[in-house]
């Protein structure tokens, strides 16, 4: 008897559509979820800020943590980020000068600041990007 | 008018002398008054070289010392026990009354009326004489009677044998001039029978005759027989004066005997004998000589020639024991009358005077013993009084005053009661100051003044007081001084734990109370904390209970109790308190970056962390600025 032919459903097209699909999903995914990318700065050592963070005098660096606390007075504000999380934590506060065009500051929000210590190892905001 | 009798009577305590306060020269001037016998033999200035005849045998009364000198003792004024038995014997004795008493009196009154010159026909020495013996018999005599007899007898006896001298001095003074004649005549007329005949010569061829010349040898003015003459004329002349002399002697020293009795008599306040005595004298010695043999230094001899102005005689003593005896009778008189208007005090003082001049008195042996025992315990009082002044017992002095103000409506308590006053002040005053020293921890400088107050006072009651405040003030002083020793050893906690004993020892003492409040109010504070960070330990806060005695730990970082709490705490805490030590120290530093770093790190280990707060706020604030 002669075999019956297959009803049109073509296994190899399904095999192929399915990895587009899940390329296709997983390129969303990533385009949409992806940090930002960084500054062209060093990354902070935040253990040595926090042991010295004078000795950082004049020097950029690239920090990322969430804002925990943020005060806020004419002459500009103070921000502090949680960097790491516990029992590791640690914490930076960076000063936001009053000219500073970052946009809002949100508290518990991620940020990338691009910052700079002062004399008084005190972190300057250069600039700022929220993740 | 009557210095001797003043003297006399000073010489003697008075009854009713309360108080004489010391002279300052001799005696401390705190010191209380005394009445004790001051004897002081033979170490007075004024008695030495004074122990002749008369010498000393008078009390002398000093009235800058308030001292009698007796014999060589000296007394003080105020010693009311010499008198005190007597008098009071006195007063208590019945009067003397008897017959045989009045005839003793009444045999006195015969003799001076038979010795009176005033007698009708003279007085009858013999007859006087012979009433001597019969008053000698009565008792209260003491034989001064005989003693005056024989007195009597023995100048009788020297004047005979002066007589008997006269006498043998006659026939002395007979042969001297029977010699004298013998020798005058021998030397008139006994001549050289060969005289004036005529002799051939003896040589060849010499026929001359010779006339003999008168040879005068061994004849009249140049013979023996009148040289024996002249020497028994002068032998006899050397005789008769001696006899003289012997006489003038005897004479004198029958005087000298007879005044000694006299005088003897005054002494004793038998002023009747010295009467009687002074007018057998006059019959004895008709000289006219009475002048008393007494020595110029003696103090009898000063007496008299002081109060008198002139030189004592055999007169002077009669007539001071007639004014004696006068002046004891007025005052007896004075008693009787004071008496009877109950003025107590003013009649023992009159009695007492009189009856130290005129124990043996007639006025004062014959008073009544009803109108004596009127005074008898306004006297025992005194003598209370006198006798609590003595011992220095000036509370019973008080209260013996009161009592002899409610006897005696005359009693004058003024010195008594300012020396009263004058004591217990002073004593009081030592004992004062001496809880003030023992309060300043000043134990010699309060002994002295205890010492003092006790020799002011010794029964102050105020004494007992003191002692009774020595008793607690030895634990006193003993709390006091552990209290600054564990204040100096900054050991606080043992003060808290001893606080309640301690406290009754820095009673009164506002520097040290000031020091204790502010050590129990620390060890509070200390003890709040330390309850509080317990009970949040015993939840889990053991960062919270770091961070309350944190504070605390800083003012009082010695304590053992915080400091073992917070050693049980730190293992818990160290992460806590490392990153509060860093950030202070960074803070410190000038970094300020990472002191923030360490402040948040704090805050998020104790979320509720005052410090981390405050240097979190403090650091912002300087970054903003």
């Amino acid at each position: 008897m002669a075999r019956r032919a297959s009803s049109g459903v073509n296994t190899q097209a399904l095999l192929i559509g399915a990895v587009v699909l899940i390329l296709v999903l997983g390129g969303g995914y990533w385009l949409l979820n992806r940090k930002p990318s960084g500054f062209d700065a060093p990354s902070l050592d935040i253990e040595q800020a926090v042991e010295n963070s004078r000795s950082l005098s004049g020097n950029k660096y690239q920090v990322t943590g969430k804002l925990i606390d943020r005060e806020t007075e004419a002459t500009g504000s103070v921000i502090t980020l949680q960097i790491g999380e516990s029992p590791a934590v640690r914490f930076l506060s960076i000063l936001v000068p009053a000219e500073f065009s970052g946009g809002n500051l949100n508290p518990q929000d991620e940020y990338t600041f691009l910052i700079e210590f002062n004399t008084n190892g005190l972190a300057v905001a250069l600039d700022v990007k929220q993740l | 008018m009557k210095k001797p009798l003043l003297f006399l009577t000073l010489a003697l305590p008075a009854i009713a002398q309360v108080y004489t306060p010391p002279p300052a020269n001799n005696t401390p001037r705190n010191s209380p008054p005394s009445d004790t016998v001051v004897q002081q033999p033979n170490s007075q200035p004024s008695n030495n070289g004074n122990n002749g005849l008369l010498g000393n045998e008078i009390g002398f009364f000093d009235p800058t010392n308030d001292t009698i000198s007796w014999n060589g003792s000296t007394w003080a004024a105020s010693n009311n026990r010499i008198f005190e038995a007597r008098f009071e014997k006195y007063l208590n004795e019945p009067e003397e009354a008897s017959g045989e008493a009045n005839e003793y009196r009444d045999t006195i009154e015969e003799i001076l009326a038979t010795l009176s010159p005033h007698r009708n026909g003279g007085p009858v020495f013999a007859d006087a004489v012979a009433l001597l013996p019969r008053a000698a018999m009565y008792p209260g005599d003491a034989k001064l009677c005989d003693s005056l007899s024989n007195a009597i007898y023995t100048a009788v006896l020297a004047k005979k044998d002066v007589n008997k001298g006269r006498e043998m001095m006659v026939a002395i003074e007979r042969e001297k001039k029977k010699h004298i004649l013998d020798a005058d005549w021998k030397a008139r007329t006994e001549q050289d029978p060969t005289a004036g005949n005529t002799t051939k010569g003896a040589g060849k061829g010499d026929d001359k005759e010779q006339t003999n010349q008168a040879q005068q040898v061994g004849r009249g003015a140049q013979s023996l027989a009148y040289a024996e003459h002249l020497r028994r004329i002068a032998e006899i002349e050397v005789s008769k004066k001696t006899k003289e002399m012997e006489n003038k002697v005897k004479t004198e020293l029958a005087k000298i005997q007879y005044q000694a009795l006299m005088v003897q008599f005054f002494v004793q306040r038998r002023f009747k004998h010295v009467v009687m005595a002074s007018r057998f004298y006059n019959m004895l010695w008709s000289d006219g000589d009475g002048t008393l043999y007494i020595d110029d230094k003696s103090d009898i001899n000063k007496m008299f020639s002081e109060s008198l102005g002139v030189s004592p005689t055999v007169s002077t003593l009669d007539s001071l024991a007639n004014e004696a005896m006068r002046d004891i009778d007025k005052g007896v008189e004075a008693f009787t009358f004071l008496v009877e208007r109950d003025e107590l005090e003013s009649a023992s003082k009159r009695l007492a005077e009189s009856y130290l001049v005129g124990e043996f008195m007639p006025s004062i042996n014959t008073l009544p013993r009803e109108k004596k025992r009127k005074v008898l315990t306004f006297v025992r009082g005194s003598y209370v009084l006198l006798n609590a002044i003595d011992s220095k017992d000036y509370a019973k002095a008080s209260e013996q005053i009161k009592i002899l103000k409610d006897q005696a409506a005359d009693f004058d308590a003024t010195k008594a009661e300012a020396a009263i006053a004058t004591y217990s002040r002073a004593s009081d005053m030592s004992i004062m100051m001496a809880k003030n020293h023992l309060a300043a921890n000043e134990i010699d400088l309060a002994r002295a003044e205890i010492q003092k107050a006790m020799e002011v006072w010794p029964q102050n009651p105020k004494l007992a007081e003191f002692d009774r405040l020595v008793e607690a003030g030895g634990s006193v002083i003993q709390l006091r001084n552990d209290f600054d020793r564990l204040f100096a050893e900054q050991n606080y906690r043992e003060v808290f734990k001893r606080q309640h004993e301690l406290a009754q020892g820095i009673n009164n003492d506002p520097d040290r109370q000031a020091k204790f409040r502010q050590v129990l109010e620390n060890i509070k504070d200390i003890e709040t904390a330390v309850g509080g960070a317990k009970r949040m330990s015993s939840i889990g806060q053991d960062y919270a209970a770091w961070e309350e005695l944190s504070d605390v730990h800083t003012r009082f970082p010695d304590d053992p109790v915080l400091n073992q709490f917070m050693t049980s705490l730190a293992p818990k805490v160290a992460d806590f308190t490392i990153a509060l030590n860093k950030a202070k120290s960074h803070e410190e530093r000038g970094n300020v970056g990472s002191a923030l770093s360490w402040y948040y790190q704090a805050r998020h280990l104790h979320p509720g962390s005052k410090k981390a707060e405050d240097g979190i706020t403090r650091l912002v604030g300087a970054a903003l600025q």
